[in-house]
């Protein structure tokens, strides 16, 4: 996995409209700058993580259970 | 002993019912009086379970005089936050959205536990919608009404403050038990991430939310712990837990005062607060070593992360459909943010996470500590008209001022045990936690106990003109 910084966020408002219609959300237009400060806020902590994922490999993922998941009959019953 | 709600503990009220100094009916009825007098100025609860609990504390008189098996909690009065499940009662968590939902058909099971070991639920406590943000409206502060009392538990640690309950049950994501007892002058205690069940609690990140104890005392917060970690059975040794650790209280016991992240930018009082706790700390015979965790800005940055992303997993619908007008606008924003976090970051969080508990652990074993001591808050209980918070560096909004100090123990996941410390210039409570390592939730309440014996915080509570 790459360790390169994570660049510094700059979302715009064009960006946003963007990712809103990648999401599937609509906000009203007066609602915009304050979920574009909240966005770009919480992205400002991606930059906390990268000296700690200096040295990480990718993690393992849950291990995968070919089986069936456990089924009650009762919970199928009609 | 006389049975005044504004200053009894749970283990008080314990001895009191033992000694049949009053009635289970007798201390439920004054309950529900002082509940009656109080909520129309505290708003502690969104439902109070009148009838039931009377009904409830009859039976209980009964058994007790048929000198049936005691159960730990038989009688006591307890409130529950309104995200986990009562059988026959709404869970509404706070939200419009889930006005209407029908009543749930079981217990969730920490309530089980706390049911089968003779609790008497007072009611549903108020909880910040969805448990997600610090300010719990409308519930008010029960040292100054004009002022929040933290959340999202907050309805759970107003009414333990105020007697309308002997102890409560919240939830901790982002510091949702300890950010309302700091602010209330109660004892919080979140587990350790993991241990508890969560089944039949509303969720909000499942990565970290954690249920646990709000109470009067550290000993009243180690007994309903032991009840939910079922473990009820140990109730009886409560006093042996919490023992001396030695000739002085805390002899041998070697603790950890963080630098840095933790005591930057505080208010001067609560600043003053913590210093003199550890000089406190340090007379009764534990050793205070100075510690750097230099990870604990990006260990408050994981939690942040899972949080978000996690919750707008859990509300995916609620944000996308006609219901989410109905969404309180902060919580939705916090919602929708998380749907807009890349994936990868989410990822990269949980693999920062276990950096960070690694990095953790690295200070516990590098100075042979058996706890770290931290301000549970940068702040005491901000006024309710206003929800900045005034530090020296400047004002900052309420959500990211009470959860700067609490978050990152969320990431890591370790027990953290809240209790008062001390008041500002405003008579307002102020908060210490006492980290300790995953599964030594004994640990830190007895060094906690310790401490609040020593001290007269323990005594003095809230008295607001109200009723």
């Amino acid at each position: 996995m790459p360790n390169t910084p994570t660049p510094a966020p700059n979302v715009t408002a064009a960006d946003l409209r963007v990712l809103l219609g990648l999401a599937g959300l609509t906000i009203a237009e007066d609602r915009a700058p304050a979920v574009l400060a909240d966005l770009n806020a919480h992205l400002a902590h991606a930059r906390h993580l990268d000296p700690l994922l200096a040295d990480a490999r990718p993690p393992d993922l849950a291990p995968y259970d070919p089986a069936f998941p456990k089924i009650a009959p009762e919970a199928e019953a009609e | 002993m006389t049975l005044d709600l504004a200053t009894i503990t749970l283990r008080e009220a314990m001895t009191g019912l033992d000694a049949r100094e009053f009635s289970v009916f007798e201390l439920t009825r004054e309950t529900l009086l002082r509940i009656r007098a109080t909520e129309p100025d505290l708003h502690a609860y969104v439902e109070v379970f009148e009838e039931d609990a009377l009904k409830t504390s009859l039976y209980h008189d009964r058994a007790r005089e048929a000198h049936k098996a005691r159960r730990p909690l038989m009688g006591l009065p307890i409130g529950i936050k309104d995200i986990f499940d009562i059988a026959g009662k709404h869970t509404r968590c706070g939200s419009r959205i889930r006005a209407a939902v029908e009543v749930a058909a079981y217990d969730a099971e920490t309530v089980h536990r706390l049911r089968r070991d003779g609790a008497i639920f007072t009611g549903k406590t108020v909880t910040q919608e969805f448990a997600a943000g610090v300010v719990s409206a409308p519930c008010r502060n029960p040292w100054d009404l004009d002022r929040i009392p933290g959340g999202s538990s907050g309805g759970s640690a107003a009414a333990v403050a105020m007697g309308t309950c002997l102890g409560a049950i919240g939830s901790d994501t982002g510091g949702s038990i300890r950010i309302p007892a700091s602010l209330t002058g109660t004892v919080g205690l979140k587990p350790t991430y993991g241990r508890l069940p969560l089944k039949g609690v509303y969720p909000l990140s499942p990565a970290l939310d954690t249920p646990g104890p709000i109470a009067r005392s550290v000993a009243d917060a180690l007994i309903l712990y032991l009840v939910i970690a079922n473990r009820a059975k140990e109730v009886a040794t409560v006093d042996a837990m919490l023992e001396p650790f030695g000739a002085t209280p805390l002899a041998g016991v070697r603790l950890g005062a963080p630098a840095g992240f933790f005591t930057e930018n505080l208010q001067p009082d609560v600043a003053a607060s913590y210093v003199v706790a550890i000089e406190m700390l340090k007379s009764l015979g534990a050793e205070v070593v100075e510690v750097d965790w230099a990870e604990a800005g990006a260990a408050r940055s994981v939690a942040a992360l899972i949080n978000r992303v996690e919750s707008a997993t859990v509300h995916h619908d609620h944000i996308r459909g006609d219901e989410a007008d109905l969404i309180d606008p902060d919580s939705r924003l916090r919602f929708e943010v998380g749907a807009l976090l890349p994936g990868d970051l989410y990822l990269r969080a949980t693999m920062a996470r276990e950096a960070v508990r690694h990095s953790i652990a690295r200070v516990y074993a590098r100075h042979k500590l058996d706890a770290i001591v931290a301000p549970t808050l940068p702040a005491t209980a901000p006024r309710a008209d206003n929800l900045v918070v005034d530090f020296p560096d400047g004002p900052e909004s309420v959500g990211p001022a009470l959860t700067r100090l609490t978050m990152p123990w969320n990431a890591t996941g370790q027990p953290v045990i809240s209790l008062p410390c001390g008041f500002d210039r405003d008579e307002l409570p102020i908060g210490l936690s006492i980290v300790g390592k995953p599964d030594d939730e004994l640990g830190i309440s007895r060094i906690a106990h310790q401490y609040e014996q020593a001290t007269a915080w323990f005594q003095t509570h809230a008295r607001p003109a109200v009723g």
